[in-house]
């Protein structure tokens, strides 16, 4: 129960993609800047939204509507790029909006689908007092 | 105990020392094989050990003092004619050497745990030196001894000879005392150390013969030579000692003549033949030329590369920005300030990279040094003859370049070995001399370095290499008939090509020259071949001097691709043309535009790239870029303008993009791809259009 353990102890930023709730480790979370416009790479991964300048440093953004075949974002004044650190490398993600951090009282594992997606990209579900929000297993998403 | 010669500074310098002093060994000790005894390579081996055992006494690495005193004991015969030059005591010496890497290994991995046992390779010395010239014994000894020991023979280091040139330059003089202690005096060793004392009352000792200061009190020795700088005359000095010295039979003061004009006494005994025709002027000015060095570890030096590189790229980026500042506030003075600063720090950095880069730079000779020992051993193992000459060692070349050279370059020589030159007696019957020769040369020329290796062995069949290129299906029978002597002889180069019938434990180990040519093009260099049936191989290869400081800067031509902006490589972009519609054709399905009386294939990268093409306009604006003699037309929707860029990669996350080889950020914080010029090429040559409806 050791990483369960963890994974209660953890704090997550909650945010959204395509109205559904998401979080990520607090500690997987590098930084959160607001959208900026971002350079496609045409011929590459086909989630990945493209390039950006983050303080003189160009790093990869990935587009997880895309990932996930969810609806595509439109951008608006909540849109932010959240940005990871995956395999020592940085990677910004866009979701639709930054809602919160917080801790979960419960996390139970991941049913076999969430909101559509597999549920294998899951760590599992944690739950809040206003519902349940999925954990990404950021690394198996960017990466696999 | 933990003193200052257990820390890793200390450890490794004496590493450096320790890989230098083997390298001179090595090097000596096959100049003795092949030249016989000279005064300088036996001096050069002694000063050599003496260095190592003195170097490792002070690590208190004992098995390495205790080996190198034994090594020092048969030079010191050698030196002294007591002891001949043979095969096996070529061999011996060469396997100390070995045991003393191994030796210096485990040093520099774990200090205090050196396994390697040293006493067979010590029983060898030991059985050497019992084995003394006989006839030596008798009397002719001594005469040799007394013509010889008109002066005895100081072995000096650098620190010495600078001593000594001083010392004459001020108008002191260098004195050789020779002492004979009376028979009768009790403590020998005593008394030497007392005369030692006196001659330091009047003057400086700088060496003795024997070393009283190393051998054990007690030890008989009768005389002594000290090597003084005074002020005093000899003849002053020798009426003093003479007065003074107490158990003194005899006192001979004479100035000190150089170790060069030593070395032109002829030994009639061993036969020994001075080759050196003016040694006194080379070891002149080998005197003359004190260079201050330091020893920097090389991952400093590359830090500091790497650091440079980085303040040029930084450097770029001030320019960039000061240039917007500029645009935007025209009229304000600080700006102008600004860009004046920053030129100037650009000239700087231009120069702190000349000297970064200057200091990369070594002679040849390093790498050259590792060539003899290895080219005799092969000989010997294959019993072929080999007279290796190298030239040029003096040739400055950036020291990464040498470093990757090294494989490649053994490989050929290997090759020239094994595979060219023939044994003595098929050489005999073609009438060349038994001896084969290896010549090894590097030559600067503009900001290259030219390598060539060349042997006189058997050369390269062409007929041979094209059946086996067939045979490995390098080439079909066709293309080979089609194909001139030179293009066969190129093959070699292929992957998969290796003429040698059998693996052999020297050469064709799979590592074919292939392996040789994509270390040389990596470099930037080129590698070409020249050989005639029967008379020899020929290797050139051109290398750059320097290494580029950095690949991370190029100019760009910045252009819009349906509002997009794309960074090109301007070495790539032979020239911009605007075309009216009318002037674009369309021959078999493929765009063309006819430029300078030639029909240029045209290409919108929007197709590739899935984005629309945009609305037509009158003229067509197209880039025309080139690699090689190759030509395409790049259809783009606007021009930005050129400037210098900083080339980032995409990092392995989005990994290779074809036609994208990198990005860079440009001077409004935006970010722009820059296209891979050869991807572009591939792409229209391989893959379909996404979009072609636009036609």
């Amino acid at each position: 129960m050791t990483i369960m353990d963890e994974l209660l102890s953890s704090q997550y930023v909650a945010y959204e993609l395509a109205g559904e709730k998401y979080a990520l480790n607090i500690s997987d979370v590098y930084e959160i800047i607001k959208m900026q416009s971002i350079t496609p790479i045409h011929n590459s991964k086909p989630f990945l939204e493209g390039i950006i300048n983050l303080r003189g440093k160009i790093i990869p953004v990935v587009n997880l509507h895309k990932r996930f075949g969810l609806a595509n974002y439109t951008p608006s004044k909540k849109t932010r790029i959240v940005v990871v650190k995956s395999r020592d490398e940085m990677i910004g993600i866009v979701v639709d909006k930054v809602s919160q951090v917080l801790r979960f009282s419960d996390i139970q594992p991941p049913p076999e689908m969430v909101a559509g997606i597999d549920g294998s990209y899951f760590e599992g579900v944690g739950i809040t007092d206003e519902g349940v929000i999925s954990i990404l297993k950021i690394d198996k998403v960017l990466h696999e | 105990m933990a003193n200052i010669f257990e820390s890793p500074e200390m450890v490794g310098t004496f590493i450096g020392e320790v890989e230098e002093q083997l390298q001179l060994l090595e090097n000596g000790i096959v100049e003795l094989e092949q030249n016989g005894v000279t005064t300088e390579v036996i001096q050069e081996l002694f000063r050599a050990a003496h260095t190592l055992k003195g170097s490792s006494a002070t690590m208190g690495f004992e098995k390495m003092k205790t080996l190198t005193h034994e090594m020092e004991n048969v030079l010191d015969r050698i030196r002294n004619n007591l002891l001949e030059i043979s095969r096996p005591v070529i061999d011996a010496l060469f396997e100390c050497l070995d045991v003393l890497r191994v030796l210096k290994q485990e040093f520099a991995s774990d200090k205090n745990n050196i396994k390697t046992d040293i006493t067979p390779v010590i029983a060898k010395l030991k059985d050497i030196l019992s084995k003394e010239k006989p006839k030596n014994k008798l009397g002719k000894t001594k005469n040799i001894k007394e013509e010889k020991k008109n002066q005895a023979i100081f072995v000096l280091d650098e620190k010495q000879k600078e001593q000594i040139n001083q010392a004459l330059i001020i108008g002191q003089n260098v004195l050789v005392c020779e002492v004979k202690i009376s028979e009768y005096s009790q403590m020998k060793s005593t008394r030497a150390c007392l005369i030692m004392n006196f001659l330091n009352e009047w003057g400086t000792v700088i060496s003795i013969v024997p070393d009283i200061l190393e051998i054990p009190v007690g030890t008989d020795i009768s005389e002594i030579s000290f090597l003084t700088i005074t002020q005093m005359s000899a003849d002053a000095l020798e009426q003093k000692a003479k007065i003074e010295l107490m158990d003194v039979s005899e006192v001979k003061v004479y100035p000190y003549r150089n170790e060069t004009s030593q070395s032109q006494i002829k030994d009639v005994e061993s036969g020994v033949q001075e080759k050196d025709n003016n040694p006194s002027a080379k070891t002149f000015e080998e005197e003359k030329k004190v260079v201050h060095t330091v020893r920097i570890d090389v991952d400093r030096l590359e830090r500091m590369m790497d650091l440079v590189g980085e303040l040029v790229i930084e450097q770029i980026r001030i320019a960039q920005f000061a240039n917007n500042l500029y645009n935007r506030y025209p009229s304000d003075e600080t700006v102008d300030d600004l860009i004046g600063i920053s030129n100037q720090v650009s000239v700087l950095i231009n120069e702190l990279q000349e000297g970064i880069m200057k200091t990369r730079m070594i002679p040849v000779q390093q790498l050259f040094n590792r060539f003899p020992r290895m080219v005799r051993d092969l000989s010997h193992s294959l019993n072929k003859e080999i007279d290796l000459v190298l030239d040029g060692g003096e040739t400055e070349i950036d020291r990464t370049i040498m470093e990757e050279m090294s494989d490649p370059l053994i490989h050929l020589i290997r090759n020239a070995i094994d595979h060219g030159i023939e044994e003595p007696e098929v050489r005999r019957k073609s009438g060349k001399p038994e001896k084969g020769t290896l010549r090894i040369t590097a030559l600067p020329q503009d900001s290259n370095v030219i390598i060539t290796i060349e042997d006189d062995g058997a050369g390269m069949d062409a007929e041979k290499i094209k059946q086996s290129a067939i045979k490995k299906q390098i080439v079909t029978e066709q293309e080979a008939e089609n194909m001139a002597e030179q293009q066969i002889i190129n093959l070699i180069f292929n992957t998969g090509f290796s003429n040698s019938q059998e693996v052999s434990d020297i050469s064709g180990r799979g590592v074919g020259m292939d392996i040789v040519r994509t270390h040389v093009e990596k470099l930037n260099g080129i590698i070409y071949v020249e050989t005639c049936a029967g008379a020899g191989t020929k290797f050139i290869i051109k290398l750059p001097i320097k290494l580029p400081l950095t690949l991370a800067i190029l100019k760009g031509l910045l252009i819009k691709i349906n509002n997009e902006t794309y960074a090109l490589p301007m070495n790539n972009v032979i020239e911009i043309v605007r075309k009216p519609k009318d002037e674009i054709d369309s021959i078999n399905g493929q765009t063309v535009a006819v430029i300078r009386d030639k029909p240029i294939p045209l290409v919108w990268l929007h197709d590739y790239f899935g984005i629309p093409r945009g609305n037509e306009r009158k003229n067509t604006l197209i880039v025309i870029l080139g690699i090689a003699e190759k030509r395409l037309g790049l259809v783009v929707d606007e021009l930005i303008g050129n400037q210098e860029i900083v080339v980032t990669n995409l990092g392995s996350y989005i990994g290779k993009v074809e036609g994208i080889s990198g990005a860079t950020i440009l001077g409004d914080r935006s970010v722009a791809c820059i296209l891979d010029v050869a991807g572009i090429f591939n792409m229209v040559n391989s893959k379909k259009i996404l979009k072609t409806d636009n036609e």
